[in-house]
């Protein structure tokens, strides 16, 4: 039996208090102080921003990228994304980064089509990759650059976008 | 926030009548949260639109009423003799230790908080499920618009997200400002566990160190701070378990009434919840008959929570969906509840993976960037309690013994039904997700361990908070309660 001076309940206490100070010290140096640093540098970004930033999927350039999309689209704009797979094939989290926009998923071979039933005037193809033009962007559409160099960006549709005439000569 | 807090407290203080300060602030966020969201779930359900106007006047209407219930609860309880000599007195005792773990604890709620805001919503459940649902809602003023934004269709309760739809109406949620809820959980539950210490006479300086030791675990503040439902589920569900606990012990009906709304509102929170509330119903009602422990009023346990869970699954039924997506996602608690039937008639799971979760479970559990010091302390906590002066006889004991086992067999049991469905990541998902299941679990394992060690009688520690007769191994008999207090009319 414990003695009189250390009953179970002093040792106890004793015990958790020790607990405590590795959880203090774990806490610390894995959690609060790298995430204090990190969000300290982004103190001067919007949420939907540090959402990106901090996210493990998206980081800075695809956030940037998103924040472009918002800034070149109304609140009520229909946007159409190509990919197949990673975090732009993800519509819940479009949604989230593009609230509160319309969001819609279309294969390359079927884009024409995609854009004839879902994109109405003024509907937004969205090209985060780059690479070569999509084949069914109509003629009218007017694209906006986000990037020259891989050629990222928009395809803003016009009013006669449901044309299945395709597109030439756009940058 | 503040408003919602002030309607928990108001009617906490209708059922309870007189209560500590203490027990009204761990109650206070996830009663009244969780009653105005129902309110405007009910309400939406019926075709009322949501917006910051019918949300301002629900509030209002729910806060007046349970005002002006709490003052004539007041009014009666100080018309009562009897009631005026059972003073409830609170102390967090005072010494040094204790103020100072105290302010520790102030401090770790506000980083807490602070991380909390600054990390805005980063993960993938809280940004594609618990935020943008929210987000949804208060743009189109209707709880069905959760079916077309983000995961899971309807299938989830709607608690969390319609608290987010709040704080977007009210405020855009530009910080986002709904982020302070789930710290403020935590805070809550914290509170409420300390509280339930000391009303069972655990010695201050071990409640207050025991309060430090659940905040700073590792696991719980990153799902104090990530926007996950979870945290806030184990703590609604943990003050419901401790409040009917203690509300069957003292043979109070007010106490089972409260804990049946927290028990509601946890239904009214995560999918898995009406599971944990009906094994924890039936455990507490066959320990209380076949310990002749306590006292059950069945309506006034059963009438909350039949009241704020049959809604809420009947709108779960006619509006279920199950999406392929989401079983490519791994959305464990969807597939475990979908698949339960399914994996029953089966034939069950094999031990090799009841073995395989356990095993993951205890390598992270040993490892102090998960689980902190959890497992190493409360394992010598249950060593020390051998030692302590007639822990197992206390009445309490058992009812915390069955809770604690109920929460932790449930998560094994539902990831045990999720191996069935043979998903090929099924190890990832284990990995990435049985810590958060494992939440309420993990209250409840603290609060067991540490109630064990409760040394005092009520005569050695006068400056706790008044328990009536409920150390004695005896049933809690009302001798000295008004007659309005007791409950005749609960069953």
């Amino acid at each position: 039996m414990l003695g009189r001076s250390l009953s179970p309940v002093k040792l106890a206490t004793a015990i958790v208090l020790l607990g405590v100070l590795l959880q203090v010290y774990v806490l610390y140096s894995d959690y609060l102080s790298p995430w204090g640093r990190k969000i300290w540098d982004l103190r001067a970004r919007t949420a939907l921003e540090r959402s990106g930033f901090l996210s493990p999927w998206f980081g800075a350039e695809r956030t940037e990228f998103l924040s472009f999309v918002r800034e070149n689209t109304s609140s009520d704009a229909v946007l159409l994304f190509t990919e197949k797979s990673g975090p732009y094939s993800w519509r819940p989290l479009l949604q989230y980064f593009l609230f509160p926009r319309t969001i819609v998923h279309c294969t390359d071979a079927s884009l024409a089509a995609c854009i004839e039933s879902d994109l109405g005037d003024g509907g937004f193809v969205v090209r985060p990759e780059g690479g070569p033009q999509p084949e069914g962007i109509p003629l009218s559409a007017r694209f906006v650059e986000y990037r020259a160099e891989d050629r990222t960006g928009l395809y803003q549709l016009s009013a006669h976008s449901g044309s299945e005439e395709p597109a030439t000569g756009i940058p | 926030m503040a408003a919602l807090s002030v309607l928990g407290v108001q009617l906490a203080r209708a059922i309870l009548g007189r209560s500590t300060w203490l027990e009204l602030l761990g109650l206070a966020y996830p009663l009244g949260s969780g009653v105005l969201t129902w309110l405007l779930f009910i309400l939406s359900w019926m075709g009322l639109r949501i917006t910051a106007l019918s949300v301002a006047a629900t509030a209002a209407f729910a806060l007046a009423g349970a005002t002006w219930a709490a003052e004539n609860r007041r009014r009666q309880i100080l018309q009562s003799a009897t009631d005026r000599r059972r003073v409830i007195r609170e102390d967090t005792g005072g010494s040094s230790v204790q103020v100072g773990l105290g302010l520790a604890f102030v401090v770790l709620m506000l980083a807490a908080l602070a991380i909390s805001i600054g990390r805005s919503y980063a993960a993938y459940d809280a940004m594609a499920g618990w935020a943008l649902k929210g987000y949804g809602i208060a743009a189109s003023g209707s709880v069905l618009a959760g079916r077309s934004w983000g995961m899971w269709g309807l299938n989830y309760p709607l608690n969390i997200m319609l608290q987010v739809a709040t704080f977007r109406l009210f405020g855009g949620d530009l910080l986002p400002e709904s982020k302070l809820l789930f710290p403020v959980y935590l805070a809550c539950v914290c509170l409420g566990i300390f509280s339930f210490w000391r009303r069972f006479r655990v010695a201050p300086a071990l409640a207050a160190a025991g309060l430090m030791l659940i905040a700073t675990n590792p696991v719980v503040f990153i799902h104090a701070t990530n926007g996950y439902a979870n945290l806030p589920f184990a703590a609604i569900l943990t003050l419901g378990m401790l409040a009917a606990i203690d509300g069957v012990l003292e043979c109070d009906p007010r106490r089972q009434i409260i804990s049946g709304l927290l028990l509601g509102i946890g239904v009214w929170t995560r999918p898995e919840g009406f599971l944990y509330v009906a094994l924890i119903a039936v455990a507490v009602a066959a320990v209380a008959r076949l310990g002749r422990i306590g006292r059950v009023y069945p309506l006034a346990f059963t009438v909350p929570v039949v009241g704020l869970s049959v809604p809420w699954l009947l709108f779960a039924l006619t509006h279920y969906e199950l999406d392929p997506v989401w079983i490519q996602h791994g959305d464990t608690a969807v597939l475990a509840i979908t698949n339960l039937l399914r994996g029953i008639s089966a034939g069950g799971a094999r031990l090799s993976t009841l073995y395989l979760i356990v095993k993951l479970f205890l390598e992270r559990a040993m490892l102090p960037e998960n689980w902190g010091a959890y497992l190493p302390v409360v394992t010598c906590l249950f060593v020390l309690s051998a030692f302590a002066r007639r822990t197992w006889a206390r009445m309490e004991i058992p009812y915390l013994v069955a809770a604690s086992v109920i929460t932790i067999a449930l998560p094994v049991a539902l990831y045990l039904v999720l191996s069935i469905h043979g998903l090929p990541d099924f190890v990832l998902v284990l990995r990435r997700d049985f810590d958060r299941a494992y939440l309420p679990a993990y209250f409840m394992t603290n609060v067991l361990a540490i109630t064990l060690l409760q040394s005092r009688t009520y005569d050695q520690d006068p400056s706790a908070p008044g328990r009536p007769r409920s150390q004695t191994g005896k049933i809690a008999r009302s001798e000295e309660a008004h007659p309005n207090e007791r409950g005749k009319a609960w069953g």
